[in-house]
């Protein structure tokens, strides 16, 4: 509670926010090729072959945009409980990250499904489908904040957008389990985790990437959407007095 | 169903070439708003001191 009420101040938050933007995503990239490079190189697998190595950036790419879609839920609940300014900026910012991140794992994912179930889409499929409704409530997001007349309705508009979202969270998660799929089961952190480590390090460093990268971006974008209402309320206030 | 070819090197190095695009995308992106909005303030700033002078 305390570091929210701490960054409710912008100014606080862009003298804190600087470096650790530029910084999170420098260390995004170098740990994302860090494990692309280390993907490259591991042994093939003796089930799914060379395909194995489309998991180190499909799978990263899905968890990241869980976990985007996660920190805008929470955001927008602080923003539409307390009203707090910068938690409204939080969930704007992070929602073109998350979008790429699932257009990332959507397109990916379908290569893969194409090399191994021999299909590039399956819409009976409900991992395949509850992604892509994930994407299209990034886009809905994105363009609720475009289309409201003021910063006010639209932070409260999109708020309620993403809380509603938030039940295809589960479904995305849980529909290996609920639906018959194609799709296969969660193979890390399971009971029946039987990955290598020769595959899970490479899949936690590209993780770890995506995720410095995500906080990096999300930080850039916060402090760009910071500096230009600021910039607008100079203007606004310049127009006023001439 | 289209036979496969079952040399997969294409099939994985399209799954990397599109994530290093798109994010390289995300960053460009990200970067040239934030490039955008410090100018925006730098403006506006520049403005404001210029009207204070004057009055």
């Amino acid at each position: 509670m305390a570091v929210m009420s701490f960054f409710a101040n912008p100014h606080r938050f862009m003298a804190a926010s600087k470096w650790p933007a530029w910084g999170f995503t420098l260390l995004g990239a170098a740990l994302i090729a860090f494990g692309v490079w280390k993907g490259l190189i591991a042994p093939e697998d003796h089930q799914q072959d060379e395909r194995a190595r489309m998991m180190f950036v499909h799978v990263p790419a899905m968890w990241l945009s869980l976990f985007a879609y996660a920190f805008m839920v929470g955001a927008s609940f602080i923003s539409f409980v307390w009203r707090h300014a910068i938690a409204d900026v939080a969930a704007k910012s992070a929602a073109p990250i998350g979008a790429v991140f699932t257009a990332i794992g959507l397109m990916t994912g379908s290569i893969w499904g194409y090399t191994t179930w021999g299909t590039w889409w399956e819409w009976g499929d409900a991992r395949l489908v509850s992604v892509l409704v994930l994407f299209f409530i990034y886009l809905g997001y994105i363009a609720v904040w475009q289309a409201m007349e003021t910063p006010q309705k639209a932070a409260r508009a999109a708020s309620i957008l993403c809380l509603i979202g938030a039940v295809n969270i589960p479904i995305i998660h849980f529909s290996v389990e609920w639906f018959a799929v194609l799709h296969q089961q969660s193979t890390f952190m399971t009971t029946d985790d039987r990955a290598t480590a020769e595959f899970k390090i490479p899949m936690y460093i590209s993780a770890l990437g995506y995720l410095a990268l995500f906080g990096g971006l999300t930080l850039m974008n916060m402090r760009a959407e910071i500096l230009r209402t600021r910039a607008e309320m100079l203007m606004q206030r310049r127009q006023a007095a001439d | 169903m289209t036979p496969i070819d079952t040399d997969y090197s294409a099939y994985v190095f399209a799954t990397y070439g599109i994530a290093l695009v798109a994010l390289a995308a995300a960053f460009g992106w990200s970067a040239l708003r934030l490039i955008t909005a410090r100018r925006k303030l730098d403006e506006a700033e520049r403005a404001e001191t210029d009207g204070s002078a004057e009055t």
